[in-house]
């Protein structure tokens, strides 16, 4: 059932930036929306192929999550570029240890099984980097129009999802092997931890019409 | 102890919830921070505002100056000058040869002080060229002006004559100043005897002025809040971040130090 809810909160996203985003005319315009929906094809495929097939769709996600740490590192690239002129050596460095691990656990325990310790470096690392935007941001001179700074609100939502996300990728394990009966409450951590991502992604879609019709001079 | 499954649902919301808390009150501090440097700006906003309010004032107040003293010396000088010139010219017989080279010769003397006075005049009447020219060349003139219009001793020493830099913001509200103590010492001090030195050490400029006059209680006058010249004094002195002293006793004249960060 948290899998329908996941598809619907995403599919809400998609239609939010497809509304919003589609005039914007930006790379990370398009980017945005061609990530959103790889991510509500990989959700609507993953369920369909363990509800059909009733095999682990893993591999599914094993190759979104490419996709998946690519974007976020390319969207922390542009909400930094303008604080530092390092956002291009800062971003890439999760992309090279993503490969890094990536290549780490394909090679130790194949393709088919779920690449936990990828996720949970990359996790960490976006983190420290948005915390290093939030960082720059307070460091930064001129203060910015908090409620219509579209960025501002992106990265926030980036850390809320990964930093909540860490007790998901501690405890998934452990949880699995000795606490089947428990192992539901991660699935709906999972649910409300996408449901914050995207509603705050969502948000940071509407900033651009937000700022373009608001009176403030603040960027 | 081994945990039950409730106990370990417990733990892993309560964790997850301790983790989104993180970031959250991260948020709440840089929306504070945020409000704080809009603030800051606007602040930073309304006081550049006023400065610049300040400066036109200052720079009619300079203008307004500038007229009276020519309006003064119009009527007091040259007009008396040339007053004389008509009375020495219509007093001319010319069957009195001698006599009359001699007045024709005063009169061309009077002329000539007068044409001499009116230039120095022009010279004041070009407003923003006083400051142009220079922070030390403006001084000068205007205390040549309180040389020739009183009979007071004066003793300069402006050392800023020479100086490279400038600024032209602080030149005129320095300039304003001097005049605003000039104003004050020939409305109120009684002095004979003024004393004014002019320089500037390691980007501070010093403005000391120092007077034989009745002298006053400067805290008294303080206190009560009287003395608009002074008043305006302390206000110039702040616009430009600088500091001023006042040591004043009653019969005893008025020692003012200035120092005002320059350029």
């Amino acid at each position: 059932m948290t899998s329908s809810f996941n598809i619907i909160i995403e599919l809400s996203c998609l239609a939010t930036a497809l509304f919003f985003l589609r005039n914007e005319n930006t790379k990370f315009s398009y980017i945005t929306i061609a990530y959103l929906t790889l991510v509500c094809i990989t959700e609507i495929l993953g369920l369909l192929y363990i509800k059909t097939l009733g095999q682990s769709n893993a591999w599914i996600y094993n190759i979104f999550i490419i996709f998946e740490a690519t974007y976020i590192c390319y969207g922390l690239y542009v909400a930094l570029k303008f604080s530092t002129n390092k956002a291009l050596q800062i971003c890439s460095f999760p992309l090279i240890i993503f490969c890094s691990t990536y290549a780490f656990e394909v090679f130790n325990y194949g393709f088919l099984k779920f690449k936990t310790l990828t996720t949970t470096i990359e996790s960490v690392l976006f983190v420290f980097i948005s915390l290093i935007y939030f960082y720059l941001l307070i460091k930064q001179k001129d203060p910015i129009n908090l409620k219509t700074h579209s960025p501002f609100w992106w990265v926030a939502a980036v850390l809320f999802y990964y930093f909540g996300s860490t007790v998901y990728n501690l405890f998934i394990h452990f949880l699995y092997q000795d606490f089947p009966k428990s192992y539901h409450i991660l699935s709906y951590i999972m649910l409300g931890l996408n449901l914050l991502l995207y509603s705050i992604w969502s948000y940071s879609f509407i900033c651009p019409s937000r700022q373009q019709k608001s009176p403030l001079s603040l960027p | 102890m081994p945990f039950s499954p409730t106990e370990i649902t417990i733990i892993i919301t309560l964790a997850t919830l301790i983790f989104l808390l993180a970031p959250l009150f991260l948020l709440i501090y840089i929306k504070a921070y945020n409000a704080l440097k809009i603030k800051d700006l606007e602040e930073k906003h309304h006081m550049q505002l006023k400065f610049d309010t300040e400066i036109l004032k200052t720079h009619v107040e300079v203008q307004e100056q500038t007229m009276q003293t020519i309006a003064t010396d119009l009527h007091d000088n040259i007009g008396q000058l040339l007053s004389l010139t008509t009375l020495t010219l219509s007093s001319i017989n010319l069957n009195e040869v001698e006599k009359s080279e001699k007045k024709i010769s005063t009169s061309l003397n009077l002329l000539h002080k007068s044409i001499k006075d009116l230039r120095n005049l022009a010279k004041l009447l070009q407003g923003e060229q006083l400051i142009e020219t220079g922070l030390g060349r403006a001084i000068k003139q205007e205390l040549d002006r309180l040389k020739s219009i009183s009979g007071y001793k004066i003793h300069v020493k402006n050392q800023l004559l020479t100086i490279k830099v400038s600024s032209p913001n602080k030149d005129l509200i320095i300039l304003r100043l001097l005049q605003e103590i000039i104003n004050n010492i020939i409305k109120h001090a009684k002095a004979t005897h003024i004393e004014i030195d002019t320089f500037l050490i390691n980007e501070t400029l010093y403005l000391n002025v120092s007077e034989n006059g009745v002298g006053f209680n400067y805290e008294e006058i303080k206190c009560q809040k009287r003395g608009i010249g002074l008043y305006s004094i302390h206000k110039r002195v702040e616009m430009v971040a600088g500091k001023i002293q006042i040591d004043s006793s009653t019969s005893n004249g008025t020692l003012i130090t200035i120092e005002i960060p320059y350029p």
